[in-house]
């Protein structure tokens, strides 16, 4: 395989995984963190 | 639930798009007969340039969408900023991938040329709305200045696109829009690259979906934050209020005070 061909897939697909990762995760902790502070408000109220 | 449903069908689909994309690019494709195998590369790199348009055209939709009186909502803001980013991660890959088959092609990795010179400029305008949206402010004003900037920026997205008319460039001119009935791609070279935009478009629209939870959840967050903070605030307030009321008419206790005969608390 041509090493430049090599690289540049290379690197759109690295790229892009990274970026999704990062989404995937920074998502999940969000959804983590509103799920906390609502257990702890609906806690406070009861 | 049916936004979840949707947003995990694109991914999957893209995935799968994208897999489809490598695997006729790589593999099933013949080599060109002028480029070789180096040809390759260029079933990604109109792609992703396509989708840096795309993204900044719905960033720049939305962002009219919020200036307009009528339609103002912060959750067009949230949609801009949302495509905004996307497109700078695929600007970046734009650049990248061009540079990787510029130096076998051209023998530089990098030159002046006019296309690759306004792609850095929009590059550079897309990072510059990005930073500009880190400075503390109300959403609301952020969402203007952000807007403002979008639109701006936008004006060299056309100028991109046309710069191989207007200027005498390196970069080859016009090649997909030019794709027709006379062409002379190989059936298969031409289906391999219209997949890439499909499927690089739908990795866009993935993306742009998760960006916007993101941000939407981002907001909610901080809303929260700032009604937390607002509750402590005006606990202190209180508490400070009952002091001062406490020191300006001493004969009112505080509950906890507990009175001794020689004015001292026992042990």
């Amino acid at each position: 395989m041509n090493p430049y061909v090599t690289a540049g897939y290379s690197a759109v697909l690295v790229t892009l995984a990274v970026y999704a990762a990062w989404l995937v995760i920074k998502s999940a902790r969000l959804r983590r963190a509103i799920l906390k502070a609502g257990s702890t408000e609906a806690g406070g109220r009861a | 639930m049916t936004t979840t449903l949707v947003r995990k069908a694109v991914g999957v689909t893209s995935l799968a798009l994208v897999a489809a994309t490598v695997v006729m690019g790589l593999f099933v494709t013949p080599p060109d007969v002028v480029q070789g195998n180096l040809a390759r590369l260029l079933y990604v790199h109109p792609p992703v340039a396509w989708v840096a348009y795309l993204a900044y055209g719905v960033t720049s939709i939305a962002s009219g969408l919020y200036l307009w009186r009528p339609t103002r909502s912060l959750k067009w803001d949230r949609i801009a900023v949302a495509s905004a980013e996307v497109g700078v991660v695929f600007t970046g890959l734009t650049l990248v991938t061009g540079s990787i088959w510029g130096r076998p092609a051209w023998g530089v990795w990098w030159t002046w040329d006019a296309r690759l010179t306004t792609t850095a400029i929009l590059f550079v305008l897309y990072l510059g709305y990005l930073a500009l949206r880190r400075i503390p402010l109300s959403p609301e004003t952020r969402a203007k200045r952000s807007a403002v900037a979008a639109l701006i920026a936008f004006i060299d997205v056309p100028i991109v696109h046309e710069s191989v008319v207007w200027w005498r460039t390196l970069h080859q001119g016009a090649t997909v829009a030019t794709l027709g009935a006379n062409t002379k791609v190989h059936g298969i070279m031409a289906w391999t690259l219209l997949l890439g935009f499909i499927a690089f478009t739908m990795v866009y629209i993935w993306m742009a979906m998760v960006r916007y939870r993101v941000e939407t959840m981002s907001a909610e967050i901080e809303a929260h934050q700032l009604e937390a903070w607002e509750a402590e605030r005006m606990a202190e307030a209180d508490t400070s209020d009952a002091a001062i009321g406490r020191l300006l008419d001493p004969g009112t206790r505080a509950p906890d005070e507990v009175p001794t005969d020689q004015g001292v608390a026992p042990r």
